[in-house]
């Protein structure tokens, strides 16, 4: 699993460009041979007996839109996600031709609410020509950290690395006779809709995500609910849109219990986009998510650990050998 | 690049936009898109295609190609922004919603027609003598409206205009020559385009599928894409220019007349690179002049389509038109004609090479 993580953590996967991940989780998977449909969606199965099980992981991570590129060579962008203007201010990008460029503002006079269109990202271009073959129109560009693993503890990566990691480790890993579909999808920040295309595909019986969840053991987390990192995977347990299958979680907290896995529960549901893309897709489906507890969930550069990805792989390994759908 | 020059008096350019002026005359409330059914219904005969329907309102026309070719669903919707009759007031006007976004700065004192029977109206507020100076410098929102049909009473009103009649923009499509104004640009033109590019010669099966409710979240989409499994979804649409004074060059969605626009992102969809390159590519072959929309905002049909059938790629065109979503806007006849020269050079080449891998 370390050393998944570590093959995974540094490599920029926008929405729309997560092909560079996918790529490695291809080169990763052990000689299984997966599907690439046009959305960009990394598929492997693993037949089996039994209810149809989708397993997923996100492999895109927040991003912006290049849609203009002015005569000077400045890029106008638009952010892929809601984010704040304030938190992307200075920082780098990368785009998917390798080209780097730093977030900067145009003048505002003081007291004026900066907004995006105020915004640019400095390539370094001379002029527009210059520019336009570093960067191109509809091209994503990932917030560059500077990612590692230490004492632990994932640092600096993005939400969906490790979760990615966990699918990548429990593809190679399981060896039940549960019939699974592995589904690394892209366009996950974009509100699931990746996954919304292979489950029209597939009809799954039951759907497996495999996502970050926040932590809040940080200094005076406003959040009460008591998420800690190495505590083990995160079991949710309300859905807002889609409820949470409680038979399933139920087994996966019987298995955790027998196997001597640490798991902890959440009330926090945010996956609504992502739900709601299924809930308009599919009339009956059971939804379970496995969390990974990380702080700064929803930042660039979270922090999570390597011993609770580990834990929810172990979990996701046993699990997936029991009947989850009744 | 392709200049056109637009000229009014072209051969064959009367008849084709008497099709346009047919179908932006008509009315298609979300919902109540029965008029301009029949004027497709009416269009399509003549190519000796009948219609087939649903149960929710869309209508489809079916021109098979050759067995193993791709199946194009060319796709447009029939509805408009209109307005929806929510109430009565003891004074005999009409209550209103809107059904889709209409700017609320642009409704009163316009001229609508109600329901079926196209009763005129007029949207009315409170007049300046009996407004407070501060409402001078608010804008009235919808629900403090009424569109007023002259009634005398609440009783004659309910009468005349039910709870749920609606309400389109009385605006009369003109020829302006290079320029034509009317309502509902979006997404009649689209219907238009699709029309057009029916005509064409190809041996992919092609389906004309005209959807009803997108204004109020695409709500056709599901239903058309779900019946034919189309292999490739064009949507064709009229789109926001915005080449405007104070609208900086990167915030503006297009330019009017310099082309059809090519989505590359919408806040409901990622064009396939590979489609979008394609099209882009057929654009610059075929000499037709184009433009990226400039903007990532909006959303069409293609952003509930694309999920279907295990995942259905979709590109966008859209004729660049000014005012969209408001009682009045302008489209220019060589961004029409370039839209359904692209669409039918797109179709050509893929009739040709196949589905883009």
């Amino acid at each position: 699993m370390k050393d998944i993580i570590q093959k995974l953590i540094s490599i920029p996967s926008p929405s729309g460009f997560e092909e560079k991940l996918r790529e490695q989780v291809t080169k990763l998977l052990e000689g299984k041979i997966g599907e690439v449909d046009f959305m960009g969606n990394l598929v492997v199965k693993h037949p089996g007996k039994g209810p149809k099980i989708l397993v997923e992981a996100q492999m895109d991570e927040d991003s912006i839109i290049v849609n203009h590129v002015d005569k000077n060579g400045f890029v106008r962008f638009y952010p892929s996600t809601a984010m704040k203007e304030a938190d992307i201010l200075n920082r780098q990008v990368i785009f998917p031709s390798g080209a780097c460029g730093y977030i900067g503002a145009e003048e505002v006079a003081e007291g004026t609410v900066l907004g995006f269109d105020k915004m640019f990202v400095d390539i370094g271009a001379h002029d527009k020509k210059t520019a336009m073959k570093m960067v191109q129109i509809g091209d994503h560009a990932s917030f560059h950290t500077e990612s590692r693993l230490e004492g632990g503890r994932v640092i600096g990566a993005s939400n969906c690395k490790v979760p990615v990691a966990v699918l990548t480790w429990l593809a190679n890993e399981y060896d039940g006779d549960a019939n699974l579909v592995y589904a690394f999808t892209a366009q996950g920040r974009l509100g699931g809709r990746g996954a919304a295309a292979i489950i029209t595909r597939e009809n799954p019986d039951i759907i497996v995500t495999i996502d970050s969840t926040p932590a809040t053991d940080t200094p005076n987390c406003p959040d009460k609910a008591k998420i800690d990192l190495d505590a083990g995977p995160v079991l949710v347990v309300k859905g807002n849109i889609v409820p949470r299958d409680m038979h399933a979680i139920s087994i996966f907290e019987e298995v955790a219990e027998a196997s001597g896995i640490q798991t902890q529960r959440t009330v926090k549901d945010v996956y609504d986009m992502h739900d709601m893309r299924i809930a308009r897709l599919v009339s009956s489906v059971s939804i379970v998510t496995i969390g990974i507890p990380t702080r700064r969930f929803g930042m660039f550069g979270s922090v999570s650990s390597v011993s609770d990805a580990q834990a929810a792989g172990k979990l996701l390994s046993k699990a997936l050998r029991k009947k989850l759908v009744k | 690049m392709r200049i056109s020059n637009g000229a009014a008096g072209k051969p064959g350019r009367g008849d084709l936009m008497e099709l346009l002026k047919k179908l932006c005359n008509a009315s298609g409330a979300p919902g109540d898109e029965s008029e301009i059914r029949q004027i497709l219904t009416d269009f399509y005969s003549q190519m000796g295609i009948a219609p087939t329907t649903d149960h929710v309102g869309n209508i489809f026309f079916v021109k098979e190609g050759k067995p193993g070719k791709p199946i194009i669903m060319l796709d447009a919707h029939m509805d408009e922004v209109a307005l929806q009759v929510t109430g009565h007031t003891s004074e005999g006007e009409l209550k209103v919603a809107q059904l889709g976004g209409i700017d609320d700065r642009v409704l009163a004192s316009k001229h609508v027609l109600v329901g079926k029977e196209k009763t005129r109206g007029v949207i009315g507020l409170k007049p300046i003598h009996n407004q407070k100076h501060e409402e001078w410098d608010v804008v009235t929102p919808t629900n403090a409206l009424v569109v007023d049909i002259g009634c005398k009473d609440k009783a004659e009103a309910e009468r005349m205009a039910p709870l749920g009649t609606t309400i389109v923009f009385d605006t009369e499509f003109e020829d302006w020559g290079e320029v034509v104004k009317a309502k509902s640009f979006d997404d009649r033109a689209g219907c238009w385009a699709v029309c057009k590019t029916m005509e064409m010669e190809t041996e992919c099966t092609l389906v004309g599928s005209f959807t009803f409710g997108e204004e109020i979240g695409m709500k056709g989409a599901v239903f058309a894409v779900r019946r034919f499994m189309p292999d490739l979804v064009v949507s064709l649409e009229g789109t926001s220019a915005g080449d405007m004074p104070e609208v900086p060059e990167h915030q503006n969605c297009a330019r009017f007349r310099c082309g059809p626009v090519i989505t590359f992102e919408d806040r409901s969809v990622i064009i396939p690179r590979n489609y979008r390159l394609l099209l882009e590519d057929t654009a610059q072959k075929n000499s037709i002049q184009y433009q990226y929309k400039g903007t990532v905002t909006g959303g069409t049909n293609a952003g509930r389509m694309q999920f279907e059938n295990g995942g259905t790629p979709c590109v966008v065109i859209a004729a660049p038109c000014r005012y969209i979503h408001s009682p009045v806007s302008l489209a220019a006849k060589s961004d029409l004609e370039a839209m359904v020269e692209l669409s039918k050079a797109f179709i050509q080449r893929i009739d040709k090479e196949g589905l883009p891998q």
